[in-house]
């Protein structure tokens, strides 16, 4: 990085930016410092003398002669080097001695505040070498932040940032017609299947993955309308990109025919190879097995899912469903320790089923002895409980029996009686 | 009277043109143990046989035996997956091992079933709630072959299976925990017969299993802890 500091006193706002205009032409980009009348351009990988040659040139086409030029890898010196130079020539100062350019110049050049000038002049500090070689604990107490931000200026470090970072340009392809407009679906998925191999071999040619695309369509009526695609898992598959442009195109309604349509990509990230690990015996096959899941998300949504689990009273409402990314799924099969004996759980149908009951009277409740599923009365072998859960009261109350019951195939089922409505259910059962 | 001595050659000659019709217990297929001494003694091969379908009869505690075949299929560092179709798994009771998949509905059961034995990532998938039948049967049986996965499905249609799996919890093995009053508290254990059926291939088997039992909470409010049972502190 060379920064180029171009300086006049003379100018007007209105010169200035002129002069920039003027000074674009041959600069790939640069800063305009209306406060302190000077115009910063861009040096990096540019010749440097030919380059100053080229801008006392356009300076002199507009009349602007009496600029001075300061050239330096750090934006201080590169300042000062303008400032105190003359129209002549420009002043280059060579990478690594930009501390001995600044050691014999007046401090007055860095512009301390007035009480500071008069510190200086107190403790003897008249050039930037004097205050640079002191140390900065010292120059901290006794002159305070101030001090400390001349201290480093005058040590010629300097990081100002004087021109923003380059966005990144990302890749895009579009496609235009004028003569008639597109309806038909089938059109529509073919023009954008060739905008997809486009962008897909442009990222793979950069080693990167698309984590967002935008599909921009132009319409007939002179609007255009935006669609955000995001896949579960940033990829530069081209197959990938269209099985799941393709399911969007599915719920788009569009409000006239398209004219033109314009894919480009808003998010990437690199290509992440995950590292083998030579005890996951499925490593070979991790990275079908992602794609299968992040196919298998894109399709059908949040199916793939771990539990996370509160403690509600009410078991239907203690789950709530975590969906699991690509990768994780991938890798879920490194379990450390085996539970190998058969358990019987708990399964839960969807919503409870409503069951007819005949009970009879056991202390101080009815105990189940057959219920009737659909048109079929099912006998009860066995049965225990009362279990009774109730809470909700600043929600929706329930209050509930539950009893497990034996049924004559060896089922273990859960049913429970609503106590607010008496109405019986059958909610699961033990396999 | 013996045997032809182009008779093996004919049937090594047919195992190699028609995989699939050779039955499992010629070998021709490599099993994924399920580790349960009991139920690898009655399958064929001592295991469930890769690339190829087996069909479970629900219910009877099949789901608690394919969980455990599931979680020791992860444990040896392959991966199992479970299609729980009609999403009647409760979160309360699932651990960590086989990925968990929970389609919308019948149709992207069986398309889910249907890549994940393509990708030939998964040792075990399990396909409960969405009964395949006909030429749901077929293309399942074929990714099962490509992707070399032991497929097994909870279904009542049991063609194109290699393996015909039944089990019945006996009602009256149940052992109970009881009350004070001698009534039924809670379900310990129960003994579940299991019969495996294959191409000249019948054998059973009976094992014990556990209840994990459901915890019933009476709290009022799910933020408050259930003090059910504990010892009060004396001052």
């Amino acid at each position: 990085m060379a920064y180029i500091c171009i300086r006049s006193m003379e100018l007007s706002p209105n010169e200035l930016e002129k002069a920039a205009l003027a000074v674009l032409r041959v600069v790939p980009r640069l800063a305009v410092d209306h406060g302190k009348t000077q115009i910063w351009a861009d040096g990096k990988s540019l010749e440097l003398q030919d380059i100053c040659d080229k801008i006392t040139t356009v300076l002199s086409h507009i009349r602007i002669n009496k600029a001075t030029l300061g050239i330096s890898a750090i934006p201080i010196t590169a300042e000062i080097a303008a400032r105190t130079g003359n129209e002549a020539s420009p002043v280059l100062v060579p990478a690594g001695g930009e501390r001995g350019f600044f050691a014999p110049l007046p401090i007055d050049l860095l512009d301390p505040s007035p009480p500071l000038t008069n510190l200086f002049d107190g403790v003897g500090i008249e050039t930037c070498g004097d205050l640079a070689v002191l140390a900065q604990e010292s120059v901290e107490v006794r002159f305070g932040a101030e001090g400390v931000h001349l201290w480093r200026l005058a040590r010629a470090d300097d990081n100002r940032l004087i021109f923003a970072a380059m966005p990144r340009t990302l890749p895009q392809a579009s496609m235009d017609w004028v003569d008639y407009t597109l309806r038909n679906p089938e059109r529509l998925v073919f023009v954008i299947n060739g905008l997809v191999d486009s962008v897909s071999a442009s990222l793979e040619s950069q080693g990167l993955c698309a984590r967002e695309m935008t599909l921009v369509f132009s319409l007939a009526n002179r609007t255009t309308y935006d669609h955000r695609v995001r896949p579960s898992r940033s990829t530069s598959s081209r197959k990938a990109w269209m099985r799941l442009i393709r399911t969007h195109l599915d719920r788009i309604e569009l409000a006239d025919g398209v004219t033109g349509i314009e894919l480009r990509v808003e998010a990437v990230t690199g290509e992440v190879e995950r590292q083998g690990d030579i005890f996951d015996r499925g490593f070979a096959t991790a990275r079908a097995t992602e794609e299968t899941v992040a196919q298998l998300l894109d399709d059908q949504g949040a199916v793939i899912v771990v539990p996370s689990n509160s403690r509600h009273p009410l078991v239907e409402r203690r789950t709530s469903w975590q969906v699991q990314e690509p990768a994780h799924a991938a890798r879920a099969h490194m379990v450390r320790e085996s539970r190998a004996d058969p358990q019987l759980t708990l399964q839960l149908f969807a919503e409870p089923r409503r069951i007819a009951v005949k009970t009879v009277k056991r202390r101080d409740h009815h105990l189940p002895v057959r219920y009737r599923e659909g048109d079929a009365w099912i006998q009860v072998e066995a049965a225990a409980g009362p279990d009774r859960v109730s809470g909700g009261q600043w929600e929706k109350p329930f209050a509930r029996e539950y009893f497990r019951c034996v049924t004559g195939d060896g089922t273990l089922v859960w049913i429970y009686r609503e106590a607010k409505s008496g109405d019986w259910f059958l909610q699961g059962w033990w396999d | 009277m013996s045997a032809s001595p182009a008779l093996p050659d004919l049937r090594s000659l047919l195992e190699q043109r028609f995989p699939d019709a050779t039955p499992v217990t010629h070998r021709t297929a490599e099993p994924v143990a399920t580790g349960i001494r009991e139920l690898d003694g009655i399958l064929p091969n001592g295991g469930l046989p890769r690339g190829r379908l087996s069909v479970w009869m629900p219910g009877g505690g099949a789901t608690a035996i394919l969980r455990a075949a599931c979680h020791t299929v992860a444990s040896g560092g392959e991966r199992a997956a479970w299609i729980d179709g009609l999403g009647t798994i409760a979160g309360e009771f699932w651990e960590e091992g086989p990925i968990l998949v929970r389609p919308a509905n019948r149709r992207n059961s069986l398309r889910a079933a249907e890549e994940l034995l393509r990708c030939g990532g998964f040792s075990m998938i399990v396909l409960t709630g969405s009964e395949p039948a006909g030429t749901e049967m077929v293309r399942l049986s074929r990714a099962a072959r490509e992707g070399g996965a032991a497929f097994v499905a909870l279904t009542s249609h049991t063609s194109m299976a290699s393996v015909r799996m039944i089990s019945r919890i006996m009602p009256h093995s149940y052992v109970w925990r009881r009350t004070p009053f001698g009534d039924p508290a809670e379900a310990c254990s129960a003994s579940i017969k299991v019969r495996a059926q294959s191409l000249g291939w019948n054998k059973s088997a009976e094992l014990r299993v556990p209840f994990v039992e459901h915890d019933v909470r009476s709290a009022l409010e799910p933020g408050l802890p259930d003090r059910r049972g504990m010892k009060k502190l004396r001052a």
